[in-house]
């Protein structure tokens, strides 16, 4: 007999939505997932799990802002058992602190306790993609196609937070292209972590046909129904 | 760039063009902005904007005005730039690969190589191919959008009739592309040999077109956007977003609209949303129709 099917919302507002949308697809039979696109908070309040999409920070938290999203995505996201991953602009929307903010700031969803550098590659012209190790995911030893585009980075994590794991780092870089911290020749550069419920990424793994990070949230929105 | 080398693997080709175009993928279900200065720029941040196109006059003004319509002062770029956060974009000739080495130069995130501006040559498109900077083009068909493609843009936008306020021209070229689109797909393999010499496409293109149902980019509306029903109507008949030129600025309260306008293509299939953002915007901008258009419209309809 078939389980109850896994609900899964993409916040659908702005950006890249249909990518995570089409690679759940994919997984779709194999899990069996209820994917759910996330425009209104009647929509947020079934869901299990909420991938937030890379795109525009500033335009993500003024729409959900004007649509009277935001203090139900905050309230979702600090819930411990809703699983939630940002990736790219979702990393920007889902943590506590950052910098090369827009003028006057913008509206943070504050759950995850980092501070994010935004655009810290500089602009287009900075984008690129590589190889990450990953060791969290299925088959470790397999590095993971990762696209950054225009994309933020970890800057640091807050050093009263017990609980965040790093589980990707960005390794010899060019010191120069980095923008938010001193950055040293040779020195690792935080790309993905998790911190209980959350997990951020820099990168864009919804670009690439490698569905292992899908599976990986997957799983653990499995573990907590 | 030495840093292509991360983590042990060399960068690809392919993956070179993905970046162009995934830039354009982050930019989906949002509302670019023309703009002439950084306090414009602001507005649009203020009100959503996933991008700003910088140009030194909206197309509104450039039909107004006439004589020729050039690359922006990259003076007034660099403010722009300056001002922002979100991507910049900006416009160069057809043609004049010049301008968009300057562009490249300036780091500008995407150049728009558009027929708003004067063209600088009549018969060649820049060798898009040729810039890490990606590049967005207009167009009225998918055979147009195809060779846009083939050289290298790695987003497309309809043409539209940029600084009317009028939609029409948009909405013929989305439903001409469209139905292409699916023409093609119905097509058997010989038959798709044929039409693509028709459509004077590149076949394996068109091919890769069918295959995956849409253009292998993302694809923008343009040109005549003036309303948030207009920006909904071009998203129910298939965009993955929006551009919206003189239709802000030239409007009675352009922070409004902007926000309504963003409003709009987000949820585009609610209309309580839509009916909610359309109530007192002010007027919506002035259609301009001058004597030279109607000349156009009868005899030239140049690519």
């Amino acid at each position: 007999m078939k389980s109850h099917p896994l609900k899964i919302g993409i916040l659908s507002i702005q950006g890249a939505f249909l990518e995570h949308i089409n690679v759940l697809t994919g997984l779709s039979d194999e899990y069996n997932l209820n994917i759910i696109e996330v425009k209104t908070s009647q929509q947020l309040h079934h869901v299990d799990g909420l991938i937030l999409p890379g795109g525009e920070s500033t335009t993500m938290a003024l729409i959900a802002k004007t649509s009277d999203l935001f203090d139900e995505l905050v309230k979702f996201v600090h819930n411990p058992n809703k699983i939630v991953w940002g990736t790219c602009a979702g990393l920007i929307f889902l943590s506590s602190e950052i910098s090369y903010a827009k003028i006057g700031g913008q509206d943070l969803l504050k759950a995850l306790k980092v501070k994010v550098s935004r655009n810290a590659f500089g602009k287009q012209l900075g984008s690129f993609s590589t190889q990450l190790k990953v060791p969290c995911l299925l088959e470790p030893e397999k590095y993971f196609p990762a696209v950054f585009i225009r994309a933020p980075i970890v800057e640091s994590i807050d050093e009263n937070s017990k609980t965040i794991e790093v589980l990707a780092y960005l390794e010899n870089l060019d010191a120069k292209r980095v923008r938010g911290i001193n950055h040293v020749e040779g020195e690792k550069i935080i790309v993905a972590v998790r911190q209980d419920n959350i997990i951020a990424t820099s990168f864009h793994p919804e670009l690439t046909r490698d569905d292992r990070f899908h599976r990986f949230f997957l799983e653990l929105v499995k573990e907590k129904v | 760039m030495a840093s292509n080398l991360v983590n042990g693997k060399v960068e690809q080709a392919t993956d070179a063009f993905s970046i162009k175009a995934g830039l354009a993928q982050m930019l989906k279900g949002g509302v670019i902005m023309d703009v002439v200065n950084a306090e414009q720029a602001r507005i649009a941040e203020e009100a959503g904007a996933c991008a700003v196109m910088a140009l030194e006059r909206v197309p509104a003004d450039i039909r107004k005005d006439g004589g020729v319509a050039r690359m922006s002062d990259p003076q007034m770029i660099k403010e722009i730039q300056a001002a922002v956060t979100i991507p910049v974009m900006a416009k160069v000739r057809i043609g004049h690969f010049v301008e968009a080495q300057i562009l490249e130069h300036l780091e500008i995130d995407y150049i728009d190589e558009s027929e708003v501006l004067t063209p600088a040559d009549e018969s060649h498109h820049i060798n898009k191919n040729n810039f890490k900077v990606p590049f967005v083009c207009g167009c009225k068909n998918l055979g147009e959008a195809l060779r846009r493609i083939n050289e290298g843009a790695a987003m497309i936008r309809t043409k539209g009739e940029a600084g009317t306020g009028n939609v029409v021209e948009a909405v013929r070229h989305a439903r001409t592309l469209f139905s292409e689109i699916r023409k093609a797909k119905a097509l058997s393999e010989e038959e798709l040999y044929t039409y693509a010499k028709e459509i004077q496409a590149p076949y394996h293109l068109l091919k890769e077109t069918v295959r995956l149902g849409r253009l292998p980019v993302v694809n923008f509306a343009a040109g005549g956007v003036a309303t948030p029903a207009d920006a909904a109507l071009m998203m129910q008949l298939g965009m993955d977003g929006v551009f919206v030129g003189s239709g802000i600025f030239k409007s009675g309260d352009p922070a409004k609209r902007a926000r309504a306008i963003v409003q709009a293509v987000t949820h585009y299939k609610d209309p309580k949303v839509l009916c909610a953002v359309s109530e007192n915007l002010g007027e919506a901008m002035v259609v301009i129709q001058t004597f030279l258009d109607v000349v156009k419209k009868f005899f030239c309809r140049l690519e």
